[in-house]
């Protein structure tokens, strides 16, 4: 697979090209993050997103592919990093302390409250189904670039996408079965 | 159902920019990419040829295996006549110590003989059949002779002349 011209440029250590990856990707990058955030408060989505940007700039020379199918590649490590963070975490043994906000603070640019909708959503489901609707129906990764970033194969994503999505209905009804009875 | 979130554009800072850029820029693809495949396959040829000489080597006429006796193995220096006696039948009274050539003729005593011969002298753990006019001892095979034989299991003609240890061909079993 050959490289296009914004990843070449990338590899070369232009800034623009850099750029233009960081809007394409940092996002949604971001987003997924914060679907599958762990209960460590010392470490958050935004802190393991930066840690994967430089890890990617560090290992640029390692991908092949177009600008668009480097989301897969950078989930791919934003994954490991946060695996490495939780170990980290693991050791650490933080504990959350009393000053500590209890709820996610708005930014200028986040959609906080959808995302805590699909968070709350998404909070049924077994990891692995909800990273890969997290991936491919909340962030909007193809099947394919979701199978690169969470080292499946594309069968095994679009069985665990499908299990997922009919348990999401199967809760919907449910919920909204349980709302219009009371 | 929609679980698509609106996804903020980032910007990125121009310290994070710049960093990117450098890093970048040092970036060299890492030396183990694909070297696993190669590594298995050069495993896998190494073990080929090995087993391959191996075999090779085995079934390769000429060469001689360590395991196999041939025929010029039999008796290895362990004559140890109990003392110089002469046969009565053969006439020949000389021991043969520390002889080592199979199928021959001698008439000293042996021990652990192993393959068929004529001889005249007193053995000892003999196990093929023969013909000889000495003393034995765990004699098992039929045969004739004309010695004196100790530990015999299976009937036999023995003339009794074949001599005896001291030489003396009597006819006497035990």
């Amino acid at each position: 697979m050959r490289d296009d011209a914004v990843v070449a440029a990338a590899k070369r250590g232009d800034q623009d090209a850099w750029r233009a990856l960081y809007r394409a990707h940092a996002g949604r990058l971001v987003v997924w993050l914060e679907t599958r955030a762990g209960n460590d408060s010392a470490v958050t989505a935004e802190d393991v997103a930066a840690q994967t940007w430089l890890t990617a700039a560090e290992k640029v020379a390692d991908y092949e592919g177009t600008a668009e199918e480097f989301g897969g590649w950078l989930f791919g490590i934003a994954r490991r990093v946060a695996a490495n963070s939780r170990r980290r975490s693991g050791r650490r043994r933080t504990e959350p302390v009393a000053e500590a906000p209890s709820t996610a603070v708005a930014g200028p640019d986040a959609t906080i409250a959808e995302q805590d909708w699909v968070r709350d959503l998404l909070a049924g489901l077994s990891p692995r189904e909800r990273d890969v609707v997290a991936c491919v129906d909340v962030v909007g990764l193809s099947a394919e670039d979701a199978a690169k970033a969470l080292g499946m194969s594309q069968v095994a994503v679009r069985v665990a996408r499908h299990r997922a999505l009919r348990r999401l209905r199967s809760d919907a009804r449910t919920s909204l079965l349980a709302t219009s009875l009371a | 159902m929609d679980l698509k979130v609106e996804v903020p554009e980032l910007e990125p800072s121009s310290v994070l920019l710049e960093q990117l850029a450098q890093l970048s820029q040092g970036s060299v693809p890492s030396a183990g990419r694909g070297g696993g495949p190669k590594r298995a396959l050069m495993a896998a040829l190494s073990v080929t040829v090995i087993a391959g000489a191996s075999w090779l080597t085995g079934t390769m006429p000429g060469v001689a295996s360590p395991f196999a006796h041939g025929p010029g193995h039999g008796h290895a220096g362990v004559h140890a006549p109990a003392e110089p006696a002469s046969d009565g039948a053969s006439g020949d009274s000389s021991a043969a110590p520390g002889q080592a050539k199979a199928h021959h003729q001698d008439n000293g005593n042996h021990t652990g003989q192993t393959k068929p011969h004529s001889n005249s002298g007193n053995h000892t753990g003999q196990t093929k059949p023969h013909t000889h006019s000495g003393n034995h001892t765990g004699q098992t095979k039929p045969h004739t002779d004309t010695g004196n034989h100790t530990g015999q299991t299976k009937p036999d003609q023995a003339g009794g002349n074949g001599g005896n240890g001291g030489g003396e061909g009597n006819g006497h079993h035990t």
